[in-house]
């Protein structure tokens, strides 16, 4: 295979991956809501639901992917009207307002009249919107659901509910969340205008699960006969199965990620890293692509960020380890660190040690990078080298960091290697 | 249609060119030039981390300046409120796409999607948003994070949030934040010996020789890289001596006696920036200059510096070794049992001072002080000068029955105030080592 090629088929397959998903699966949900929605567009039945699912399972692709079939019979357009509200955004009744106007075309009615509160301005809102043109359903989407509860008395969401719950219009109402405790978040007078339709969208683990996920993989790392030439296609593909079907090493490295996190962002994530392994010199992809790749979806950041450390700064490090292994993981303060680390440098003449002010430098950039977090609850006026911190890492990090690390000093070594107790 | 055909870059050329700008950088630099170099494979949020001074800001503006991509880069310190972040990433998106000179009141995370939704309806250009010292995003409210990293869903436009940072991703998670994650996690390690090497050489002075340039350089790193990675650094120390060795001929040994004792000096005084001038007077041997010179430029009175030690000495000694250390005739030290009694305690050198009372501190300062008499009120108002002036700090709520002091300031100071007076404060301390 040409490089040529190869760069193309890498840009084509990181294309696939990075697309938007589809939706796929959970068919019973899909068309639970498609119904409720469909009822209320058209035989003006308000309803309200929740969607709730684990984080990446697909609940937003769900909505999404209902609307669009929704979007495509005829007239829906004229008769409903979606309104798209996110927690993370819309974060007070106020913003929430604005952009229901907004997304409702109704900015000039309400602008001169903002004043009293917001059931009021509801109501304004909705019977100039019964005014303005013939009876539209409104279709509330209402994500990240759980954070409207954080408003102020949840007066959104209990005149949201209280609209669908009269049944005047039609109103469909839509939370989605990844809480399973939403319902108890609410206020009473808000869940009793709910109807306690939650459509759960909870993923399974199994092997069933499992195959459609390599199937999924497949699926990605396929290429087609609409941008290469046939026999490439061929080849590829080929290999491809081959890799997913025969390669040990691939396999259990795709099996390891699901078990661990088994939503599809990480196995794209785990693709994506392998598929840049791709390039002139390695035109296919092996086995031993997969498993780099996987280090680098789950490595220990931590281990990366000490092997950026000056050699003084380990010298810290070490220090902070022993001494949290003699006072068993009690807090250190910037004297304790100083006194080991000096009885180090004393005791070996060929080791040149700092002064205090680099030392404190160092301690100082270790705090930076949150090795080292201050205890909290002491007041303000504290000397800084007395302040008490906790040391964040593990000795076994300590341990393989010293290991990894580049020209560090033999007395350093033998010093970290030492044990105390 | 081939996939080839979609590229607008010519992508090698550009390649080489951005790659040639940012030594030591290019497996990160492949990466970026990967995803941005078409617009449908942008990815909707990268995290890059790495030590500071590894040119994480540097490669990600390169690759975009490279690739004529439109971004916007700000720092969240800076920007610190979610208003203000929102404003500048419209008024700029608005300049770009809609030109026009002001943001239309943008004043929070919603208006910004408004704008961003209005501007992909006009161009569906990819647009980038930079964000330096991403960590300050923490101190905003959780809702913050999770929504920058969520804009594409949520505005439906061709958008992507970077967010460099010094820290990892686990110490973003906070209180009450949700879980979320960038999609692409990109990792900057720190220079090696030979890329720090390449750097500083490309930064030479104008009409210096190369190859003594280089010899400079690599001895200048040989004593210098194992106390300070930071590159920054490295380049500030190699400017600031090169006045020293200017004009040297170029011979390895001579550079090397030349530069020695100044680089013993500039290890100690590694991030501290004190200049040239310290480190020409390194003969003269004196430790703690800077300290000396701030207790003689505060010049307190000579009782005050009195009353400053016993504050010391109580603070540090614990009362129990008072007499023994004060009193005239304190008799003979009664001979314990061989101490098997393994106790965990640190002397309070280490652990920090013990507040004290003002009888105390008074006893103390008398006996110290030499004094024939000194009425109690002149020693208040020094009191009260020395807690103003943080030297002294008072403890706890306990109003004016029974106040409680410690002292603030640490040996090496009180040393240097001692040595003005001629009184010797370390005979006084007790260590329990």
């Amino acid at each position: 295979m040409q490089s040529e090629s190869i760069e193309s088929c890498k840009r084509f397959i990181r294309e696939k991956i990075l697309q938007p998903a589809e939706f796929r699966g959970f068919e019973e949900q899909r068309t639970n809501l498609l119904n409720l929605m469909e009822r209320a567009v058209w035989d003006h039945d308000s309803n309200s639901a929740l969607l709730i699912g684990p984080a990446g399972c697909g609940k937003t692709t769900l909505v999404r992917s209902v609307l669009k079939e929704l979007a495509e019979k005829k007239d829906f357009a004229k008769k409903a009207l979606v309104i798209n509200l996110n927690g993370l955004i819309h974060t007070d009744d106020r913003l929430s307002l604005k952009s229901m106007c907004k997304q409702m075309s109704l900015e000039n009615v309400v602008d001169e009249r903002v004043t009293g509160n917001f059931a009021d301005n509801m109501a304004l809102i909705l019977s100039s919107l019964q005014n303005s043109d013939q009876k539209k359903a409104l279709i509330f989407i209402l994500e990240e659901m759980d954070l409207f509860c954080n408003h102020h008395n949840q007066s959104l969401l209990y005149n949201l509910f209280d609209l669908a719950h009269k049944n005047e219009s039609a109103v469909f109402v839509l939370g989605v969340t990844l809480r399973l405790d939403v319902m108890d978040r609410m206020e009473k007078r808000v869940r009793s205008r709910f109807s306690y339709r939650s459509i759960y969208l909870l993923p399974v683990h199994d092997a069933v699960d499992f195959e459609s996920r390599i199937g999924l993989c497949r699926s990605w790392l396929f290429i087609d006969t609409s941008c290469f030439n046939r026999t490439l296609c061929k080849a590829w593909n080929k290999h491809i199965n081959k890799l997913l079907d025969e390669n040990e090493a691939a396999y259990n490295c795709i099996k390891r990620l699901y078990d661990m996190q088994n939503n599809e962002e990480s196995t794209k994530e785990l693709l994506l890293h392998a598929i840049s392994r791709l390039g002139e010199d390695n035109t296919t992809l092996s086995g031993q692509d997969f498993e780099e790749a996987l280090q680098d979806v789950i490595s220990d950041g931590w281990l990366q960020i000490l092997d950026g450390l000056s050699t003084l700064e380990i010298c810290l490090v070490i220090a902070m380890k022993q001494l949290g292994e003699v006072y068993q993981g009690d807090p250190v303060n910037f004297e304790m660190v100083y006194s080991r680390y000096l009885k180090f440098a004393k005791n070996h003449s060929s080791f040149e040690d700092c002064n205090r002010n680099t030392v404190i430098k160092a301690f100082e950039h270790l705090q930076a990078l949150e090795i080292i977090l201050p205890v909290t609850g002491h007041g303000a006026k504290t000397q800084s080298q007395y302040q008490l911190y906790h040391f964040q890492l593990s000795a076994q990090q300590v341990k393989s960091a010293v290991k990894r690390f580049e020209e560090l000093p033999t007395e350093v070594q033998q010093w970290a290697e030492l044990n105390l107790l | 249609m081939s996939a080839s055909e979609n590229m607008s870059i010519d992508p090698e050329e550009k390649c080489s060119e951005i790659l040639q700008k940012l030594p030591g950088r290019h497996k990160q630099c492949r990466v970026l030039i990967d995803f941005f170099s078409t617009p449908s494979q942008i990815p909707a949020s990268i995290f890059i981390h790495g030590n500071s001074a590894t040119g994480k800001t540097l490669t990600v503006k390169t690759v975009l300046d490279g690739l004529k991509i439109k971004y916007v880069h700000l720092s969240c310190v800076e920007f610190d409120t979610p208003g203000l972040l929102a404003a500048k990433i419209a008024s700029n998106l608005n300049g770009e796409y809609l030109q026009l000179s002001s943001s239309h009141n943008c004043s929070s995370l919603m208006e910004l999607v408004e704008n961003l939704q209005m501007a992909s309806k006009i161009k569906n250009d990819p647009f980038v948003i930079v964000l330096d010292r991403a960590e300050r995003l923490r101190e905003m409210p959780s809702t913050v994070i999770p929504a920058l990293l969520k804009l594409r869903e949520i505005s439906n436009m061709n958008v992507c949030v970077i967010l460099i940072s010094d820290l990892l991703w686990d110490r973003f998670y906070h209180g009450k934040m949700r879980f979320c994650k960038p999609l692409v996690n990109l990792f900057f390690p720190q220079y090696t010996k030979t890329e720090c090497l390449e750097i500083i050489r490309s930064r030479k002075p104008e009409g210096v020789d190369d190859a003594f340039y280089c010899s400079y350089t690599s001895i200048l790193l040989r004593v210098l890289y194992r106390f300070c990675r930071d590159l920054n650094e490295l380049l500030y120390m190699a400017n600031q001596h090169f006045v020293l060795v200017k004009k040297l001929s170029n011979d390895q040994r001579t550079i090397f006696l030349t530069l020695q004792p100044h680089l013993k000096a500039a290890t100690q005084n590694v991030h501290l920036r004190q200049g040239i001038q310290q480190i020409q007077n390194v003969d003269q041997k004196a430790p703690n200059s800077s300290l000396i010179s701030a207790v003689t430029a505060m010049e307190l009175p000579y009782y005050a510096k009195f009353l400053l030690m016993a504050a010391f000495l109580a603070s540090f000694n614990s009362p129990k070794h008072d007499r023994r250390l004060f009193a005239k005739h304190h008799g003979m030290q009664r001979k314990k049992a061989a101490t098997s009694r393994k106790t965990v305690k640190r002397s309070s050198l280490i652990v920090g001072p013990k507040p004290f009372n003002f009888e105390r501190l008074t006893a103390i300062f008398h006996s110290i002080a030499d004094t024939p008499y000194l009425i109690t009120t002149n020693l208040c108002a020094q009191l009260a000068t020395l807690v103003n002036l943080h030297l002294i700090t008072k403890v706890g709520f306990s109003g004016l029955n029974n106040p409680k002091f410690k002292c603030a300031v640490g040996l090496d100071f009180i040393k240097a105030v001692g040595r003005t007076v001629d009184f010797n404060v370390q005979s006084y301390i007790m260590e329990d080592f």
